[in-house]
């Protein structure tokens, strides 16, 4: 079927936006498939597979619209694509169609909405110091979720926020969760007294759903960004964190988190923390050594789970009888578990591949893959020599963070936006080598409407185009959410254990088991050996 | 840190501006929170000048 296409140079709309567009001309009457996009590299190959790659798209650049359409058998392409230009230069409406008010200076908005004491800045980053700072000076705690802000820029906000006992949760901010109410990806998770500071987004996430699961709650999730914890920064709002929580009366326990941060960095947020709190710690540096314990009130963990675990420790009583039986398992479980699953393999399949869409998790899953089988390779390693030379191709036992900037460059992240994801299932199961395909299922405010649902059609594609090849094709995944989120965890957990996805209550957890699949003997020995360090 | 308006934040409702994507805006209407859209790239003259008058009247 014919495809028509339209590139209008210099037209930049935002990736949920352009998504949303995306869907809304797929209804269109004679659209049979569509894409419209920014023309990054990323999506140019996107087109390219989906077989809308034109002679004018090919050429598109970054700050380029692309419209490309396949029309269907017997429509007029001229007319159709006339009705789709329409839609995509009709001025953009909120999600459920409706026009929003904007305001154009804080002073206004605050006499519609009254005084406002926080605010969720997502602009691109280059643009994101002006507002940022002018909502600052109005006395507004930020959440600045953009990310690629100059770090000159970051350091000049944190000061001044700093020195005016303001927040500045970022950049690259993906989650908070403040008085009950979720910033950025956010789980709905019941309130409570673990207070947690975190330079890892998802890493808010996964430990905030498993306390709730476990019926613990959460009075506060600070997000500070991964920039944070660089020796610039110095950790500047994590130490404020800090203290805003030693302050908060209804926070018990102090959870912190951070994901590569630098040893210089923790070393002064520890002592700040031995300083200015009084409250029991639980601190989780993925990709560090642990510190030696000083004190015993700051107690250490090198996975979520047993961040987790440890501030079950501390709340005691029914709590660590709940994580016992919803998330806790035992090392002889687990092997059985993984042994069951490793018997329907062939012998040639020996890999196993890791699509993310978490970068937190991607890491947990990278530090454990290290203990236990060796460095996989990624397009975001632990170390050089285990680049992917090209993110979009796998190799041996690789873990794909597909919410890196390599894949989202004009596009939507892929929490909201699955079609990446999908795209690289059925390119990961063409490969006869693959034993099993990880994924994370992440639930929420800001996240898809059907996160699990819509991989679905892809996972069973693959697993029946597998099957006729006389291979089983393993999937394994981890749904970080809450029975309270918009998309029900148990909902979610349900169909795809339906579909034949075997599901893991902690990504650490699914971490150890695929490690197990294919690791065979020796995999086992060294987490037999690490099971106090990594799941308990 | 001195003592401002984060001591008082995780006790307080919260009063939201969003600058930038909508999705954010609308998970938090559905979390029922006051919020309001902020566009600060771009004032219109009107809207500029009615507030540097409020500003004049207040």
């Amino acid at each position: 079927m014919p495809v028509a296409e339209v590139v209008l140079r210099n037209l930049f709309r935002d990736s949920i936006q352009l998504m949303r567009l995306s869907e809304d001309v797929k209804k269109l009457s004679g659209v049979s498939d569509a894409v419209v996009a920014m023309g990054t590299e990323t999506n140019r190959r996107l087109l390219q597979d989906l077989g809308l790659l034109g002679k004018e798209s090919r050429n598109a650049g970054d700050g380029d619209l692309v419209i490309a359409v396949r029309t269907s058998e017997g429509a007029d392409a001229t007319e159709v694509m006339a009705r789709v230009q329409r839609l995509v230069l009709s001025p953009p409406a909120g999600g459920r169609g409706q026009r929003t008010t904007v305001f154009h200076s804080v002073k206004t908005a605050m006499d519609r909405v009254g005084r406002a004491n926080m605010a969720i800045v997502s602009v691109p980053g280059w643009q994101a110091f002006d507002p940022a700072m002018e909502l600052l000076r109005s006395g507004v705690n930020v959440h600045l979720f953009s990310d690629h802000v100059p770090l000159e820029q970051e350091i000049r906000l944190k000061s001044y926020a700093s020195s005016r006992g303001l927040l500045v949760l970022g950049p690259g901010a993906g989650t908070s969760i403040i008085s009950g109410v979720g910033l950025g990806f956010a789980n709905s998770v019941r309130r409570g007294d673990v207070g947690i500071v975190a330079s890892a987004g998802t890493g808010i996430q996964e430990v905030s759903t498993m306390l709730d699961n476990i019926g613990l709650g959460v009075s506060a999730a600070l997000g500070v960004g991964g920039t944070d914890v660089r020796e610039e920064v110095g950790g500047l709002m994590m130490k404020d964190c800090l203290s805003v929580l030693e302050s908060d009366e209804s926070t018990k326990t102090i959870m912190i988190v951070a994901k590569t941060p630098k040893e210089k960095v923790i070393r002064e947020v520890i002592d700040h923390a031995e300083r200015v709190t009084t409250k029991p710690v639980v601190a989780c540096f993925l990709g560090l050594d642990m510190p030696s314990e000083r004190g015993g009130r700051i107690r250490y963990a090198k996975t979520l789970h047993s961040a987790v675990s440890r501030a079950t420790s501390i709340a005691g009583g029914a709590a660590e009888e709940a994580f016992r039986a919803r998330i806790g398992s035992s090392f002889e479980e687990l092997l059985r578990a993984s042994a069951q699953v490793a018997s329907g393999l062939s012998p040639g399949q020996k890999f196993v591949r890791g699509l993310f869409s978490g970068g937190t998790l991607a890491h947990e899953t990278l530090l454990i893959f290290r203990e236990l089988i060796g460095e996989p390779y990624s397009n975001t390693p632990l170390s050089d020599r285990f680049a992917l030379q090209d993110p979009n191709l796998s190799r041996e036992n690789s873990v794909v963070d597909l919410g890196d900037e390599s894949f989202t460059a004009g596009r939507a992240h892929p929490m909201i936006d699955p079609t990446l994801r999908k795209l690289r299932i059925t390119q990961e199961s063409g490969d006869p080598e693959v034993a099993a395909i990880m994924l994370d299922i992440v639930l929420g405010y800001g996240s898809a409407s059907d996160p699990g649902g819509s991989l679905l059609g892809a996972i069973g594609e693959a697993m029946e185009a597998s099957r006729k090849k006389g291979r089983e094709l393993v999937f394994m995944a981890h749904v970080c959410g809450t029975n309270s989120d918009p998309q029900p965890l148990g909902e979610q957990s349900e169909r795809l254990s339906k579909s034949g996805v075997i599901l893991f209550p902690s990504n650490a957890l699914l971490s150890a088991a695929a490690a197990l699949v294919i690791g065979g003997d020796a995999a086992s020995e060294r987490l037999r050996t690490k099971w106090g360090e990594l799941l308990a | 840190m001195p003592k401002g308006r984060s001591e008082s934040l995780l006790s307080s409702d919260l009063v939201v501006l969003n600058v930038g994507l909508d999705i954010f805006r609308e998970a938090l209407e559905s979390q029922k929170v006051r919020c309001a859209q902020l566009d600060l790239s771009q004032a219109p003259k009107l809207e500029k000048k009615l507030a540097d008058a409020l500003d004049r009247l207040l």
